[in-house]
């Protein structure tokens, strides 16, 4: 459409360009006509000029005669020189040229010669010559043939005109038509574009419903699966109970009867069933994060941090930890949750500073485009491979030994999904023997029910 | 007082079999009778061929049964004037929800 639109536009240019031209031509060809007929009569005068110099010589043997005569030879070729491109360019006209250039010369050699007869004192004989009659029959020639060409020229200027004109008119009538389709290929374009963003806009409208849908069925099926994964790990402390339960009771009732291996092989069944014990109570802690309903107000982490690190302090009095804690951080957030998550960082940082003198933590808050707010929990304990900081929040990967730092690795996957639920990001950065830091951000705008 | 009845309501045969020695293995020797779900429960208490062996000196009541559930089962007993003042402890490895629907159910017999 754009394309037939501009093909329209180039062709409207494009016939103004010729129409300019034509009219040049139609113009020229005028100009051209009368320089036919203005030269062809000068160059009859002329002659005419250069036979009565002759005369006047011839008779009188005046030499003044001779300046017309003179003077008319150059304006003959002067006008012959004109008359060539134009009458050339007349149908028939190079016949008629070639006609008159040799009559002129006839016609100017008969004159040379009795003058020249003339000049030798033979005047009688030049007289004669004139008598003859011959010069004034060339004359009538000439005239004969300038009249034709004059005719021709005429015929072929109007012609010209006519044609030129002809154009012109076809032209023009092709300028309105051309513009009238450009006008209206416009506004059919305009009609087109405009029903194209309307067709946009709804497009665009329908995505967003469509995205909307679609997030409120993954955030659905999000909760169907959190909803089984709990049942699931609900359900397996039934039959962990049984298996717990019975070794127990072979232990308590039958232990005499078993051997040294088959008292510490039914000791491993019971610690077994104690650490799935536990991973089963760390997934209902997770999965519980995730279905809480969320109970937003002002918390002052600032204050959490504090009293968290006291806890921490007196359940391990024998340690030495610096902490350092941000006055007046605050945030608009889940208590509960935001407690469990920071109370997760600070574990950690508790935890894998144990091997560290000088042990410090921090808590402080980082500039940060995307959200209100971004804090981190930093300490400069065992720190991690920083190749590994993806697994970091996946529930159950640890990058340390449970015998040098217990856990389950269910701590940061849980801190994760709180700071997702509050809209927010999280992220680590760390060296091994560098200690490590947790970033976190909040933005309770985007909170996720 | 050893010969008081006890009543376990339990479907899991490995629960039942590990409370019942538990008890044992605690010196408490009082006889005590399963129901294996919570229909057979309603029936041994309420139907009227074991009516007459009088009440349970305590019901052991486990909450996850199929059809039956636990909470039906309590409902009935505290809607019972016959068994309305038994103890009952109850079985359960639930948290938060199960206590307020028990919390509910015993508000139910006070009012
Ligand atoms: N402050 C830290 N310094 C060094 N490594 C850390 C730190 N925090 C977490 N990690 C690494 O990330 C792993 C996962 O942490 P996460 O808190 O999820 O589990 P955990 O502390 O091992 O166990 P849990 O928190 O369930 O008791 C840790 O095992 C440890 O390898
Ligand atoms: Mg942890």
């Amino acid at each position: 459409m754009l394309a037939s639109v501009a093909l329209l536009l180039i062709l409207f240019v494009a016939n103004v360009t010729l129409s300019v031209r034509a009219y040049v031509l139609y113009e020229r060809a005028d100009v051209s006509t009368l320089d036919v007929i203005g030269a062809s009569n000068s160059l009859l005068i002329e002659l005419l000029n250069a036979e009565t110099g002759q005369r006047g010589y011839l008779l009188t043997g005046k030499a003044v005669y001779l300046q017309p005569y003179d003077a008319a030879l150059s304006a003959i070729s002067a006008d012959q020189q004109r008359l060539r491109p134009r009458v050339s360019a007349v149908p028939g006209g190079r016949q008629y040229l070639a006609e008159l250039n040799s009559l002129v010369a006839a016609k100017m050699a008969v004159l040379a010669e009795t003058i020249k007869l003339a000049r030798a004192g033979d005047h009688a004989d030049a007289l004669r010559k004139v008598d003859t009659g011959e010069g004034k029959r060339t004359m009538d020639q000439a005239r004969g043939i300038i009249a034709d060409i004059q005719r021709a020229a005429t015929t072929a200027g109007a012609s010209q005109r006519s044609d030129l004109h002809t154009q012109l008119t076809i032209f023009a009538v092709l300028a309105a038509i051309l513009a009238v389709a450009d006008v209206r290929a416009g506004l059919v374009l305009r009609h087109r574009l405009r029903r194209a963003a309307t067709q946009i806009r709804s497009l665009n409208a329908n995505l967003e419903q469509q995205v909307r849908q679609r997030t409120i069925h993954l955030e659905r099926a999000n909760k169907n699966l959190e909803a089984f994964a709990y049942s699931v790990a609900h359900d397996l402390r039934t039959p962990l109970r049984g298996i717990s339960g019975f070794a127990e009771a072979l232990v308590d009732d039958y232990g005499d009867r078993l051997d040294e291996t088959g008292r510490e092989y039914a000791g491993r069944v019971q610690a077994g069933c104690a650490r799935m014990s536990n991973l089963i109570d760390d997934l209902l802690h997770l999965s519980q994060v995730t279905r809480a309903t969320i109970n937003l107000q002002d918390v002052d982490l600032s204050a959490e941090v504090t009293a968290i690190c006291a806890q921490l302090r007196a359940h391990d009095p024998g340690r030495q930890v610096r902490v350092t804690v941000q006055e007046g951080v605050r945030a608009t957030a889940d208590r509960t949750l935001i407690r469990s998550a920071l109370g997760n960082l600070l574990e950690n940082a508790w935890k894998f500073t144990a091997r560290r003198d000088g042990a410090t933590i921090e808590f402080a808050t980082a500039p940060d485009g995307d959200a209100p707010i971004c804090c981190y929990v930093r300490d400069n304990g065992a720190g991690f491979d920083p190749a590994y900081t993806g697994k970091l929040f996946q529930p159950f990967q640890r990058l340390h030994d449970t015998g040098e730092f217990p856990g389950t690795g269910i701590g940061l996957a849980s801190v994760r999904r709180i700071i997702e639920r509050h809209g927010g990001r999280t992220w680590a950065e760390g060296a091994v023997d560098g200690g490590a830091t947790i970033y976190f951000t909040l933005n309770t705008e985007g909170t996720h029910e | 007082m050893n010969d008081k009845q006890i009543m376990l309501i339990e479907d899991n045969p490995d629960d039942r079999d590990l409370t019942i020695r538990a008890f044992r293995k605690n010196n408490v020797l009082n006889p005590v009778t399963v129901a294996g779900n919570g229909a057979e429960a309603l029936t041994m208490l309420f139907g009227d061929e074991n009516r007459d062996q009088g009440n349970p000196a305590l019901i052991l009541l486990d909450l996850k049964m199929p059809k039956v559930d636990g909470l039906e089962v309590l409902r009935r007993i505290r809607a019972d004037p016959r068994t309305r003042v038994v103890p009952v402890l109850v079985l359960t490895s639930s948290k938060e929800e199960t206590a307020q629907e028990l919390w509910a159910v015993s508000l139910d017999l006070v009012g």
